[in-house]
């Protein structure tokens, strides 16, 4: 049987459990074979440093993602990718150009999480996060946005800019969004008989409110194809 | 004398705080973010961030006490020290100025403390959801904030920022990545 592996960051992590939605993983783990992979730097992110420091707010939701991997519901994956990590965040932030300085938009965690599925060969992503999403999708977007924002002519150095395509080439990625429409469609919502659109509805809402990046005209519009 | 960048944005903040002008300090705090990124220095980042804080300062009727005359005299000194020290100082001693001024916010809260997030910190988150709707990513607003990310990503789920820009991929199209997860 093919086992489906999807590589999450913290960034879905973090709106799934802050929604109370992070059981759609396990639900969706036992219908399908899906191995939801983490890097260490997300576990560092999610459970041992709001452990260790006792950041009190995330501490539940530490707890959540601490017992996801030890029933083995989240695989934690350690590869040493650091090189590659360090050249990734190198070309990732000399592309965008603004009065002659590079952007500085990507942060080693979000580099190393690239690289981490470039070594493993997974290409699909869950994201929520938008810079790294949107830099991987469409950087040309990107540099629009930014020109928007500030008001100045943005530059795109081509080198990095294609070395950084050809370094994601095959790359997908979905947000918790799609997870949750996921769970929708299988069942997890069947609870809520005729009320499991609103529900949906609401779990879509509640994820955004949670920080995924999913706008209101998206999620009306998915929720009004939805039978 | 030459009047550089950070050192112009320093007495605008100094000036803006000494005449208790909310609204100028609430501009300068965009426009200095915004010269934040795009030059990415600490100290840069961190005027931003006080600007902020400062203008929240100057804005509550409990910060603007007589009792608390002392302290706005204490920040304005270490204000006019960072004017005349921003360009010469090396980067690590200019921030340690910037932590004498948050020390001497974090002890006016102390006076009345109301929240469980300091001025201090909602600062910082500000600016960190600034710099993410922005275009920088969250682990960038977070490492040069110091705000987690989690609190970054809660409080920019509640802004229009993601409302504000078209996503390069429909909900649709991003079901059938989904899809073939599961097989389909």
């Amino acid at each position: 049987m093919k086992i489906y592996d999807i590589l999450c960051d913290s960034s879905s992590l973090i709106s799934l459990t802050d929604s109370d939605l992070e059981s759609i993983i396990p639900f969706l783990q036992k219908k399908f074979p899906i191995r939801f992979l983490i890097p260490p730097s997300v576990e560092y992110e999610m459970v041992t440093r709001p452990i260790d420091s006792d950041l009190r707010e995330f501490l539940f939701s530490a707890f959540k993602i601490k017992k996801d991997i030890n029933n083995g519901v989240i695989t934690k994956v350690s590869l040493d990718v650091d090189e590659e990590t360090q050249k990734l965040l190198r070309i990732a932030n000399n592309i965008f150009f603004a009065k002659g300085k590079p952007l500085r938009i990507v942060h080693l965690g979000e580099a190393a999480m690239i690289a981490t599925a470039k070594k493993l060969d997974v290409n699909t992503l869950l994201i929520d996060e938008r810079t790294t999403r949107m830099l991987i999708e469409n950087p040309f977007q990107l540099k629009s946005h930014f020109e928007n924002e500030f008001k100045v002519n943005i530059m795109m150095q081509k080198k990095n800019l294609n070395d950084f395509i050809d370094y994601v080439r095959g790359m997908e990625i979905i947000r918790s969004s799609e997870i949750v429409i996921l769970g929708y469609e299988n069942d997890f919502f069947e609870g809520y008989n005729d009320l499991k659109v609103d529900a949906l509805r609401a779990a879509l809402y509640k994820i955004k409110y949670s920080g995924c990046s999913v706008s209101f005209e998206e999620i009306n519009s998915f929720i009004g194809t939805v039978k | 004398m030459y009047e550089t960048p950070l050192r112009h944005f320093v007495n605008d903040i100094l000036l803006g705080f000494k005449n208790r002008n909310q609204k100028k300090l609430r501009k300068l705090n965009d426009i200095i973010l915004k010269e934040a990124v795009l030059h990415f220095t600490k100290p840069t980042f961190e005027l931003g961030v006080f600007a902020y804080i400062l203008s929240k300062l100057v804005s509550k009727t409990r910060f603007l006490k007589k009792q608390n005359d002392v302290k706005f005299k204490e920040i304005e000194a270490i204000l006019k020290d960072l004017s005349k020290n921003i360009d010469r100082l090396p980067e690590s001693q200019c921030l340690l100025l910037f932590r004498d001024l948050e020390n001497d916010i974090i002890q006016l809260e102390e006076e009345d403390k109301r929240y469980i997030t300091n001025l201090d910190t909602k600062g910082r988150l500000k600016a960190a959801a600034l710099l993410y709707a922005q275009g920088v990513s969250i682990g960038v607003a977070s490492d040069v904030t110091g705000i987690n990310k989690q609190d970054i990503q809660s409080y920019a789920g509640k802004t229009r920022m993601f409302d504000r820009l078209e996503e390069p991929i429909s909900i649709k199209d991003r079901m059938k990545i989904a899809h073939k997860l599961i097989g389909g």
